[in-house]
C-alpha cells in the first residue's frame, strides 16, 4: 500500500494515497479557508471507521480498502453537496419553520428573512455533513439549531412592521369625509357648550363638584380644542403622499388621539368615583353611578388597548430607518 | 471545570456588534464565531440571531449588503460609526457591571 503525502495540520497516521486523491477532489467544493479543516475532519472520520473495522477483526489494509470503497466517487459527493446548497433536501420542514417565523410580516421582509435563513440552514447542513453526520441528521440538527420558529417569529414581528401595522396606519391615512364632518360638528357643539358654561359660571354656581366650576370648564374646553386640532391635523395629512416622514407624523397623530380619548375617560371616571363615592351607599344612586362608572371603565380599558397598539407601532417606526418604511 | 450553557439574550446585541467590529460578516459565521469564541458556553438558538440583526440595522448600528459568493448570495453585515459608539458604551457598561459583580462574589468567597 502506498502511503499518501502528509498535509499540514492533519492527523499523523498512515493512510492510503487513494484517500488523498479522493480528498483533493471532494474538498474542492469548499471555500479555500475551510478546505484544510474539512480535509482534517474527513480523515478523522475515515480513520475512526477503519479502527472500528479493525476492532471487528479486519487487518489495516482490509479496513482501509473497505472504507475507500464505501467513500464512492468523489464527484458524486460534490454533486450531492451542491444539490444540498441549491435546493434544500428537507423543504417541508424548513418551509414550515419559515412560514411560522415570518407569519404576518410584509412581503419584502418575508423574502429577505427567507433568503437569509435558507442560506444559514444550508451552511449549517454542510458543516454537519463535514462533521460526519448522515444527511438526515445534518438536516435535523440544522433545523434544531434554528430553535423555535414561534419565538423567532415573535422577535421578527417585534422588529419589523407587520401587515396589521400597515393596515392600522393605512386606515388612518384614508380621508373619510363623513366622520370628519361628524367629529368636527361634535367638537363645535362641545365648544358651544363650554362657552355656555362659562357664561353661566359668571352668574351662578353650576356644578356641585369638589373643584371650582372653572376647573371643570377649562379642562373641558382644553380637551375639545385639542381634539379639534388633532382631527384637523389628521385631515390635512390624509391627502399627503405616504412618505416616511408623513407615515411618522401620522403615527404620532394617532398616538396623540388615543391618549386624548383615554384622558377624557380617565378624568370622568376619577371624578365620578371621587364625587359619588358617598352616593354608592344610597340604593337610588348606586345603580346609576355603578352603570356610569362601569361604562367609563370599559372605555378606559379599550382606550388603553388602543394606546398599546399605537405605541407599539410608534416604537417600531422610531427604530426603523426610512428605507424600511415603504408603504404601498 | 464544567461550565453550563448560558442564556445571554440581553447581551446578544453587544456580542454581534463586537463580532462585526472585527470586519463585515454574515449571519451564519457570526453565530459560529460567538459559539466558538465562548467555547460553547454562550449558546443560543440561531434563529433568534436574525431578528437581532434586523433590529440593529433598523437602529442604524449596522448596515447590510448582499454579496455573491460562489454562486450563492449572502447578506454581509457591517458596523457603522453609530454602532461603534454603541459598542464602546455597551463595553463600558458591561465592564462596570461585571467588575461590581466580581467584587461581590469575591467578598462572598
Amino acid at each position: 500500500m502506498i502511503l499518501g503525502k502528509k498535509h499540514p495540520s492533519e492527523p499523523s497516521q498512515p493512510r492510503p494515497a487513494e484517500l488523498d486523491a479522493w480528498l483533493d477532489v471532494a474538498t474542492s467544493v469548499y471555500p479555500e479557508r475551510i478546505q484544510s479543516t474539512a480535509r482534517k475532519m474527513l480523515i478523522n472520520l475515515f480513520q475512526e471507521r477503519v479502527r472500528e473495522l479493525q476492532s471487528q477483526g479486519a487487518t489495516l489494509e482490509q479496513a482501509q480498502a473497505t472504507e475507500l470503497a464505501a467513500l464512492g466517487d468523489p464527484h458524486d459527493k460534490i454533486r450531492r453537496m451542491k444539490e444540498n446548497i441549491v435546493e434544500c433536501k428537507h423543504p417541508t420542514k424548513l418551509a414550515t419553520w419559515l412560514a411560522v417565523a415570518t407569519v404576518r410580516l410584509l412581503p419584502a421582509d418575508k423574502a429577505r428573512i427567507r433568503a437569509e435563513i435558507e442560506e444559514h440552514y444550508n451552511a449549517a447542513v454542510q458543516a454537519n455533513l463535514l462533521r460526519g453526520a448522515t444527511e438526515d441528521d445534518a438536516h435535523t440538527t440544522a433545523l434544531a439549531d434554528l430553535g423555535s420558529a414561534r419565538a423567532a417569529g415573535r422577535r421578527f414581528r417585534a422588529e419589523c412592521l407587520t401587515q396589521s401595522d400597515v393596515e392600522y396606519l393605512d386606515s388612518y391615512f384614508q380621508s373619510n369625509r363623513s366622520t370628519f364632518k361628524l367629529s368636527m360638528t361634535s367638537y363645535v357643539l362641545g365648544l358651544l357648550l363650554a362657552g355656555f358654561l362659562w357664561i353661566l359660571h359668571l352668574t351662578h354656581q353650576l356644578l356641585p363638584g369638589h373643584f371650582p366650576d372653572w376647573v371643570y370648564i377649562t379642562v373641558w374646553t382644553g380637551w375639545v380644542l385639542a381634539g379639534m386640532a388633532l382631527r384637523l391635523y389628521r385631515n390635512a395629512l390624509s391627502g399627503q403622499p405616504r412618505t416616511p416622514a408623513n407615515v411618522r407624523r401620522m403615527s404620532n397623530a394617532r398616538l396623540m388621539r388615543e391618549f386624548h380619548h383615554v384622558l377624557l375617560y380617565v378624568v370622568l371616571l376619577g371624578e365620578l368615583a371621587f364625587e359619588n363615592a358617598h352616593a354608592m351607599s344610597s340604593c337610588d344612586n348606586a345603580f346609576i353611578t355603578g352603570l356610569v362608572v362601569f361604562t367609563m371603565f370599559y372605555f378606559c380599558l379599550t382606550g388603553f388597548f388602543d394606546i398599546r397598539k399605537a405605541l407599539r407601532v410608534h416604537m417600531k417606526l422610531r427604530s426603523l430607518g426610512d428605507d424600511n418604511l415603504t408603504m404601498s | 471545570m464544567y461550565v453550563g450553557r448560558m442564556n445571554f439574550k440581553g447581551s446578544l446585541n453587544a456580542l454581534i456588534l463586537q463580532n462585526l467590529s472585527q470586519g463585515p460578516n454574515h449571519g451564519y459565521s457570526i453565530a459560529q464565531d460567538i459559539k466558538q469564541t465562548s467555547k460553547g458556553v454562550l449558546d443560543f438558538k440561531e434563529g433568534t440571531l436574525y431578528p437581532a440583526l434586523h433590529g440593529l440595522e433598523g437602529k442604524g448600528l449596522i448596515t447590510s449588503t448582499v454579496r455573491a459568493e460562489k454562486g450563492r448570495e449572502r447578506r454581509y453585515y457591517k458596523l457603522t460609526e453609530k454602532g461603534r459608539k454603541a459598542l464602546a458604551l455597551e463595553r463600558r457598561e458591561w465592564l462596570a457591571v461585571s467588575s461590581a459583580i466580581n467584587l461581590i462574589l469575591k467578598e462572598a468567597t
